[in-house]
Formats: C-alpha cells, sequence, structure tokens
C-alpha cells in the first residue's frame, strides 16, 4: 500500500487571527502486494437472537443475511458467529475458537446459522465483549465486526459505555439496526467508538444485501491499524481533528499523546479508497510576513511514516490573501454543520419543540441543497416539506415515517465529496 | 538545501542565502547564489532564479505529499538553531523549526547575482512579506549584459512561480540579442530569433524613433523575450496545484539587454527602469501599466494617485489571464556614463521622485568602495528600501553603461572573434 496526503487550505490569516483550518486528504492505493492483505484478517458476526427478532419474519431475514455474509468471506479468513441474547453465545465454530475460511467451514457455518432461535433479551456490552475476547487472540490481524440488533439494550445503563472505554480500538464495528425498535444514538454510541458505521435496514429483506456490502468492504482492507500524526508547534492546540468524507466523525477525543509535541488520531483499517479530514489549530498569532508551520500531518502505520503533508500559516496585512475562502474547508464545514443541524433537528422533534426543529431542518434544507448533498436532502423532504431549499424555508410533516426519521438520522453524517476544481 | 550558519559572525539569518545577512560574508553553501562573473572569453554566463522551483515546475503541488518521511518520527535535533525562540538545532529539513514552528527562512529570502564590474543585482524578501516574490535574471559578458527583474502578483495563486519561470524563460531568450555594431548585417540579427518570432518582432510598440537608432534590434529581441516569458507564465496554470486555475499565476516584467553602448528594454506592469546618470534627476524609462499611472495621465495629482489604495493596480500582466502579451520597449546608445537600473516597486516606492532616486543610486554607488563596488551599491539600495520599511519585496539591478569611446571599439574588435563565437553558442543560425 501506498499513500498521499494532501492538504488543502488558505494558509493566509489576517492580523491577530490565530485559527488554522485545513482539510487532509490522505488516499491510499494499492502498492507492491497488488492491493492484497499483507496481515491476516477476523471477522466476527454479531446477530441479535432476542425474542423480538421473531417479529415481522426478521428471524428469518437475519440467518440469511448471515449465511450471505459467510459465503463472502475470502478463504484464509479467520471467523465467528455470536448469537445475541441475554448473554453472548458462541454459535461458531466452538466456544473461544476461530474458524479458518475454507468451503467446508462455510458449509459448517451455514448449518449452524439454521439452527439460530430468537429467545431471550438484548445485551450488547456482552456480545462485544465477547468479540473483543475472540479477536485478542489474533494480534496485528484486520479486525472487523458486524452488529445487528432490533431493539433497545437491556444491559444496566453505564455497563455498555463501560465496555466501549475498554474495547475501543480493538476492533472496527459497523452497525445495523432492523426494523425501528432500537436506538440510532445506542448504536451510534457503538459505531462512534468503535470506527464503524451505522444504518438502519428498515426491511428485514434488505439485511442480505447490507450484509454482503459490509463483508465486502471489510474484505477489501489491506491495512489494519492507520493513524493520522498531527505535530503542532509549542503554545498550539489541536481544536478538533474530524474525517469529514465519506463520513463525519470526531475524532479529537481520541488522541493518544505520542511526544511532547505530537498526538495520534485512530483512522482504523485501509483499502485502496480516499478519506478526507478536516483538522483545525489554535496557534498563537504572528506578525506581518511571518510563516509557521502549524501542524504537520503524517499518515502512520506503527513506526511507518507513509505520508506528510504541511498545514502552514502566513500571516498578512493582505485581505485580499486572508479573506480567501478555501472551497474545501468551507464544504466541509457546511457538512459536519449539516450532520449536527438533522440531529439537533431529530431531538428537538422528538422533544415537542418545533420552532426549533423547524429553524434547524431549515438550516439542515439549505446546506444540503447548497452543497450537492441529494442523498440527505432526499431524506430530509420525507421528513419536512421543503418549500424552499435556497433560503432554508421548511414544514414540518405532521406524519413522518419513523424508519425515514430515522434513516435521516443515521445518514445525516454521510457527506458529498467536494469538487476538486478549485 | 543544507542550511548553514555564517563563519564569520554566526548570524543565524544567514540560512538559505548565498550571502550572510548581516556580516554580508559569502556562505560556503551556494545553493541559493546565483553568482556569475564575466568569463574570459567574453561568452554570457547566465544566472538564473535560485530556487530551482523553474526547474520543476510541477514538482511544487507534490512537494508537501513527498517531503521527508524521516521526518514524521522522531526528529533529529541536527538542524540550525531557531532564530525565532532560540531552540538549539531545532529546524528541520523544511526550513521550520521543530519547535515553535517558525519558518527560518527560504533561500529565496535574499539572492544576490554578481557580474563584477559588468553587472550586480539584489533580491530581497522585505520586511512585511513573508516570502519573496520577486524574481531576477542576471547573465553578463564582456560589454553585455542581460537582466530581467519580475515582480509576482501577490493576490494571484503561486505568484513566486510566476515571477521565476518570467525571468528564466526571458533571460535565455534575451541571449540571442546581437551586438549592433558588430553583427555581421542588420538581416541577420533580426532573423537570428527564429523565423516565427520575427514576424512578430514588428508588434511591441517600440517608442523611440526608427531608423537611426543602431540599439533597436535588441529592443526587438527583448519584445520577443518578454512575450516568450508571457507564454512560459501563461502555460503555468495547467500544472501543478488546482488553484492556479482559480487565480492564475502572474507576474510583471522589466528586462534589458545591454551590448556596448547600446541598450535595449521593455517591460510589462510596474516594474521599472531608471537610468541614473552622473548627475541630475533618474530617467525613468518605463511607464507604469497601472492604474496610478493612467489617473495621472488623465491629470489627476501624482501624489494623491500614488497613495491611493488602488495605486499599484496593475493594468497588464504576464499570466494564463493577461491575454496576448505585447510588452513595450525602448532602445537607446548611451552618449555618456551612466547606470541603468531595473528594480520592482519595493525600491521605487519609496523613491517615488526621480530626483531622489538618482540621488539614492549615486549614493549607494559612492559609498561602494569594497572589491565589488556595483554588487555594494545594489545591497545598499535593498537596505535603504527595508530601512524605510521593507513594506514589498525589494529588487534592484545595476548595470554601468558607457559610451563606446574609439580606443575600446578598437579593443573590442580584437575580442570580436571570441565574443561573437560565445554568442554563436546560442544562435549557431547566425552567418
Amino acid at each position: 500500500m501506498s499513500y498521499s496526503a494532501e492538504a488543502f487550505q488558505n494558509e493566509y490569516l489576517a492580523m491577530g487571527a490565530s485559527e488554522v483550518n485545513a482539510i487532509v486528504t490522505v488516499t491510499s492505493s494499492g502498492g507492491d502486494g497488488g492491493g492484497r492483505r499483507a496481515v491476516g484478517a477476523t471477522e466476527v458476526i454479531i446477530v441479535d437472537a432476542s425474542g423480538s427478532m421473531q417479529a415481522e419474519g426478521r428471524m428469518l431475514a437475519a440467518r440469511q443475511a448471515a449465511k450471505a455474509a459467510v459465503n463472502c468471506i475470502d478463504d484464509g479468513v479467520r471467523f465467528a458467529i455470536i448469537a445475541g441474547v441475554s448473554t453472548a453465545q458462541q454459535l461458531f465454530p466452538d466456544p473461544g475458537q476461530l474458524a479458518v475460511s475454507s468451503p467446508q467451514t462455510r458449509a459448517d457455518a451455514i448449518r449452524a446459522i439454521d439452527r439460530l432461535q430468537a429467545s431471550g433479551g438484548t445485551a450488547m456490552g456482552a456480545w462485544l465483549l465477547l468479540a473483543a475476547q475472540l479477536f485478542e487472540q489474533r494480534p496485528g490481524d484486520i479486525k472487523h465486526a458486524i452488529l445487528l440488533t432490533d431493539g433497545d439494550n437491556g444491559e444496566r445503563y453505564g455497563y455498555l459505555e463501560g465496555i466501549l472505554e475498554q474495547i475501543a480500538g480493538k476492533f472496527i464495528c459497523d452497525c445495523r439496526g432492523v426494523g425501528t425498535n432500537w436506538k440510532v444514538s445506542e448504536l451510534r454510541k457503538i459505531a462512534t467508538a468503535m470506527l464503524g458505521t451505522v444504518d438502519i435496514v428498515a426491511r428485514p429483506e434488505g439485511l442480505t444485501a447490507s450484509f454482503e456490502q459490509m463483508i465486502t468492504g471489510a474484505m477489501g482492507k489491506t491495512a489494519a491499524d492507520v493513524q493520522l500524526k498531527v505535530w503542532t508547534p509549542v503554545n498550539a492546540t489541536v481544536r478538533f481533528v474530524k474525517q469529514v468524507e465519506p463520513q463525519v466523525m470526531d475524532l479529537t477525543g481520541k488522541r493518544v499523546q505520542d511526544g511532547p509535541r505530537a498526538g495520534r488520531y485512530p483512522l482504523g483499517s485501509w483499502g485502496q479508497e480516499s478519506r478526507d479530514y478536516h483538522v483545525c489549530i489554535d496557534v498563537p498569532a504572528g506578525s506581518s510576513g511571518d510563516e509557521m508551520l502549524a501542524a504537520r500531518i503524517s499518515v502512520v502505520e506503527d513506526d511507518t511514516v507513509h505520508a506528510q503533508s504541511l498545514v502552514r500559516a502566513v500571516w498578512t496585512e493582505d485581505t485580499a490573501l486572508s479573506t480567501r475562502i478555501n472551497r474545501q474547508v468551507a464544504h466541509y464545514t457546511g457538512q459536519a454543520e449539516l450532520a449536527e443541524v438533522i440531529q439537533e433537528g431529530i431531538v428537538a422533534r422528538d422533544a415537542g419543540d418545533e420552532r426549533t426543529a423547524t429553524i434547524k431542518f431549515g438550516r439542515a434544507a439549505q446546506l444540503a441543497h447548497e452543497s450537492g448533498n441529494t442523498a440527505t436532502e432526499d431524506l430530509l423532504a420525507k421528513v419536512v416539506e421543503i418549500e424552499d431549499a435556497a433560503t432554508g424555508t421548511v414544514r414540518l410533516r405532521r406524519k413522518v415515517n419513523v424508519a425515514d426519521e430515522m434513516a435521516l438520522d443515521t445518514q445525516s453524517t454521510k457527506t458529498v465529496r467536494v469538487g476538486r476544481s478549485q | 538545501m543544507i542550511l548553514t550558519e555564517c563563519d564569520s559572525c554566526a548570524e543565524g539569518r544567514a540560512s538559505g542565502a548565498a550571502f550572510c545577512e548581516a556580516c554580508g560574508r559569502r556562505l560556503t553553501d551556494a545553493a541559493g547564489s546565483a553568482d556569475v562573473s564575466p568569463t574570459a572569453d567574453g561568452s554570457l554566463s547566465g544566472a538564473g532564479p535560485a530556487s530551482g522551483e523553474a526547474d520543476a515546475l510541477s514538482g511544487t503541488a507534490g512537494s508537501a505529499a513527498a517531503a521527508s518521511p524521516a521526518a514524521g518520527a522522531a526528529p533529529a535535533r541536527g538542524g540550525r538553531d531557531c532564530p525565532h525562540c532560540g531552540t538549539p538545532g531545532a529546524v528541520g529539513p523544511e526550513g521550520y523549526c521543530d519547535e515553535c514552528g517558525m519558518l527560518a527562512g527560504r533561500p529565496r529570502d535574499h539572492t544576490e547575482a554578481d557580474g563584477d564590474a559588468v553587472a550586480a543585482a539584489v533580491s530581497d524578501r522585505g520586511r512585511r512579506h513573508h516570502r519573496n516574490e520577486d524574481a531576477m535574471w542576471l547573465a553578463v559578458g564582456a560589454e553585455a549584459a542581460d537582466v530581467v527583474v519580475c515582480d509576482g502578483v501577490s493576490s494571484s495563486f503561486d505568484p513566486d512561480v510566476a515571477s521565476e519561470v518570467a525571468a528564466k524563460a526571458a533571460g535565455e531568450l534575451l541571449a540571442r540579442a546581437q551586438h549592433p555594431d558588430r553583427a555581421p548585417a542588420q538581416a541577420g540579427a533580426t532573423e537570428a530569433p527564429g523565423d516565427e518570432a520575427a514576424t512578430d518582432a514588428g508588434d511591441p510598440d517600440v517608442t523611440q524613433p526608427p531608423g537611426a537608432e543602431p540599439a533597436l534590434p535588441i529592443a526587438e529581441v527583448v519584445g520577443l523575450a518578454i512575450q516568450g516569458a508571457g507564454e512560459a507564465v501563461a502555460a503555468l496554470v495547467g500544472t501543478g496545484d488546482p488553484r492556479r486555475q482559480a487565480s492564475n499565476p502572474a507576474c510583471t516584467i522589466v528586462a534589458a539587454a545591454v551590448r556596448g553602448p547600446h541598450v535595449g528594454f521593455g517591460w510589462v506592469g510596474d516594474s521599472r527602469i531608471y537610468w541614473v546618470s552622473p548627475e541630475g534627476p533618474a530617467e525613468q524609462l518605463t511607464e507604469d501599466d497601472s492604474w496610478a499611472r493612467h489617473v495621472i495621465a488623465m491629470g489627476a495629482d501624482p501624489r494623491v494617485a500614488m497613495n491611493d489604495p488602488k495605486a499599484h493596480a496593475i493594468t497588464a500582466w504576464l499570466g494564463a489571464d493577461a491575454g496576448r502579451i505585447t510588452p513595450r520597449v525602448g532602445a537607446f546608445t548611451a552618449r555618456v556614463d551612466g547606470h541603468l537600473v531595473l528594480c520592482s516597486d519595493g525600491l521605487w516606492n519609496y523613491l517615488a521622485d526621480p530626483a531622489d532616486f538618482g540621488d539614492a543610486v549615486r549614493s549607494a554607488l559612492r559609498v561602494a568602495t569594497g572589491p565589488r563596488p556595483l554588487l555594494e551599491a545594489a545591497r545598499a539600495l535593498v537596505a535603504y528600501a527595508n530601512s524605510a520599511g521593507g513594506a514589498d519585496n525589494i529588487t534592484v539591478a545595476l548595470v554601468p553603461v558607457s559610451p563606446e569611446i574609439q580606443a575600446e571599439a578598437e579593443g573590442d574588435a580584437e575580442t570580436n572573434d571570441s565574443g561573437e563565437a560565445g554568442k554563436s553558442d546560442i544562435e549557431p543560425s547566425e552567418a
């Protein structure tokens, strides 16, 4: 794998300005290995088998989806299936073991999945903890898990949070909720801690495609643990580091200090892909003509530096330079705000504060329209009537399909890439 | 490049420059230097822009990504002391301090070109701008000098690359100018720049009376050189950083070719050429392509116009959005001793009055009594602009020009063969 890091910014700051913004595009391309994994990979599939899964043919769909997922696992990849009930039960292979994927083991796994029956409660913390224990056997592997659920977590308050703190960074976990009786905020909490995605599968029929897509994505990863290292000068502080494309993910709190002037932020596993990060640094203001290296951004794996890009600050009295707006920074600032106002709008609406909800959704409609984020604009149109997207004039719909609102919530963090023409 | 400290005075700021800014001593690492000296056989030796960007245009966008990966790991404190925070050995390979992050210096912050007694030029970042967006070219031979000064348009993207590319492109083309008294035939000289170019030669607006002026063919070459530079700068828009397409690199240019007493010059924008004779006010040979010049021509008070915020808005430049370049050119043959002074607005802004300009140049030449008086005088003029505020990048080139006296002409005739041989290397189509 070879990586490149490219910073986009307006390095010119007005006199007295101290905030430096840059969008760093990290792109990886197949190197010597032709995009093949240089390390092993381990996959764990967690299927909610609580009693509620009996409804609407969910269990049947979940079994089919799990089978389809198993069939997508490459030969040689280690895997396990966990049945999620009131406790975590390993469905395949034997407890504490990982199977090595082959036509034989996949067929065995599919037979085991047929035995999966819905009963009992929902204990996501326990399920994730078991997955973490299985992953522990394979240090250095690319580790990915799928979590499927249809309801609220039944564990005591705070237990899941404690587990997440303990296992964060140990593997990537993509979360899917089937039906509409689960909480977006709960799965988002898991996805955020585990650097994964969250999405709704409103109808059980959609599960197979969703599982196949997640496994295929996971099989395309070739690097396990890539990190963004951010060096900043003395007296400078990192205000935030956010992934802003393909989806908004705040990494600021995941900083691990690396020497006195640098910190590392986990980027998870990587295939051949490109992601954008928004880095915001507060620096001491300089005098006219001063040029400062505000941040040195490196893409690192262990001690190997794959790529590097410089974020600079140049103070100038020339307002023609300092007032230039960098398109990338402006675009992704808008996309992050879009995610924020949608989530705030949903919270306000649920709390019955229609005035705030209307303002938030109005702003969201405006931002989605301006940035060409049509996917989000379409989802938004199912929750509000957009009268004029340009001015952000919207009216709340009286009747909103719960699934539509949940889809809007889960998709709110999905961003579109800015055009590179400028 | 290798960062060095001045051996003689240990001035940290010296890094990246060819000469120490504190004591003027030449530094051992000459990577940033544009030092030239006349060669014995009289051929032109050139000195181009210092940072090398003109040689690797496509490399500018990728340079950040290609930075040494080793720098991201534990930074080895092998560099120079930081001039800003004083941390010993903290300046990393990119020129930034590993502690405070401040830039310690760039190769183009201060460059000098030394043509000994024939010409000298100095370019400096000034005090208020973060980088030097001026660029210069100086090539000298026996009684011959090619000089170009370019000033990047700071509101464009990568103006420093524009000026560097323009100076180099024009400088190389200026070498085609023949000495009018020595060319085998006038026709040969005008055809020399190339068949296609020769048809364009009439385009430049020649301000001097035609016919009698022997320097006119030189001016035509200068005009073509500026057009060539314009094409080179215009081509930058499609290379490197995509932001160049939104705000294409642009610069001004002023160029002169001196052949004995004959001078051809041309310009686009507001960089200037002055003729400074032993006494009296400097004579400005160029006419700024600027808003201020425009309104002064229409009757506005020069002082009011020059103090207007729009004063420096230029009305002509080199760049992709400039359209077809029609440089204005001029030519003359010196009848008295004098100095040709090419400069960017970083200097003339502080010497707007021609009388002041003449006095400043003569004063700089008078106090320069060391082994390299021209270079010292150019430095003194840069120092003057810096002491006056240094609000812009400053570039100044000095070329002494003398009338051809009989004895010297004979001496020239003796070296004629070798001198022409040198030029023939560049333009072998002649004869």
